[in-house]
């Protein structure tokens, strides 16, 4: 087994990762729980926001990796598009999960329900299982290349779904919270949007570590399979 | 009440990041053992 194939992730690149993880986890929380106020009418339940919005904003990074690496692999076939798009879906979809999940547990305490059917709620539960799709895609087909192509498609689907997650707030009135529109209401405190810009950098940071040891797993995985297809055939040449 | 679902939506995030990792760490210790199989 050749240095490349050997692991994964090397200690150092382990170690950098860690850090890096650390460091942006660390970043969002310094924010959401020290930095920020207390937002007035809702209480403490608003720093959900500090975590679900870059989530929000890192899942559709990894979306949209996904989609770009799915378009190249379907071009070129090489297994390299592959292996980006594969850690792309994982963590756009874990970041997507992470919305769906906090978002309701902030919707509990400010709307008085867990889930209603509004468009951003309902586009978003759509984006996630066209993803989750992706993924599972992977898990049912025995045929490599083929299950890669059909993930690829998938991913490039769920990218072209997610104008409407963004616009969805714009083009149906629903009860989701549009901070970002000019003059909205409950636009944000400086100290807020600090505190925001921190969890943005410090989830994108934890995203970046997560996403890299994603896409050298994938990479370890697909040497080790080739390997194993050549001893395969060795074996049955003799 | 509001401190506490901020606390379980933190909570929530981060557990659901554990399990990520998780899963990587035992692909990983799979395909190892995967590695190991193959030298021999």
């Amino acid at each position: 087994m050749s240095e490349r194939t050997s692991s994964a992730l090397g200690r150092p690149a382990a170690i950098a990762c860690g850090a890096l993880f650390l460091a942006g986890a660390l970043l969002l929380l310094w924010g959401a729980m020290l930095y920020a106020p207390t937002e007035k009418v809702m209480g403490d339940v608003q720093r959900i926001f500090y975590f679900h919005v870059p989530s929000a904003a890192n899942a559709m990074l990894g979306f949209v990796l996904a989609g770009v690496a799915g378009l190249a692999y379907l071009a070129t076939r090489r297994s390299g598009w592959d292996e980006i798009g594969r850690a792309a879906v994982e963590t756009g979809t874990l970041w997507a999960t992470i919305v769906l999940v906090t978002g309701p547990i902030w919707a509990r305490s400010a709307w008085g329900t867990w889930w209603t059917w509004e468009p951003r709620l309902t586009t978003s539960l759509i984006t996630w299982l066209i993803f989750l799709g992706a993924m599972l895609v992977r898990k049912v087909s025995h045929n490599a290349e083929q299950s890669a192509r059909l993930a690829s498609v998938i991913a490039i689907v769920g990218v072209l779904n997610l104008p409407v997650v963004y616009l969805s707030v714009h083009w149906w009135r629903g009860n989701h919270p549009m901070i970002f529109k000019r003059g909205a209401e409950g636009a944000l405190a400086p100290e807020m949007w600090t505190a925001f810009v921190a969890g943005m950098i410090g989830v994108t940071l934890m995203h970046v570590a997560l996403l890299y040891a994603a896409w050298r797993t994938a990479q370890l995985e697909d040497a080790v399979s080739a390997r194993e297809r050549l001893a395969e055939h060795e074996e049955n040449g003799r | 009440m509001s401190t506490t679902m901020m606390f379980w939506g933190y909570a929530a995030g981060f557990a659901l990041i554990a399990l990520f990792v998780g899963r990587l760490v035992a692909k990983n210790a799979s395909l190892a053992r995967r590695i190991d199989a193959l030298q021999r």
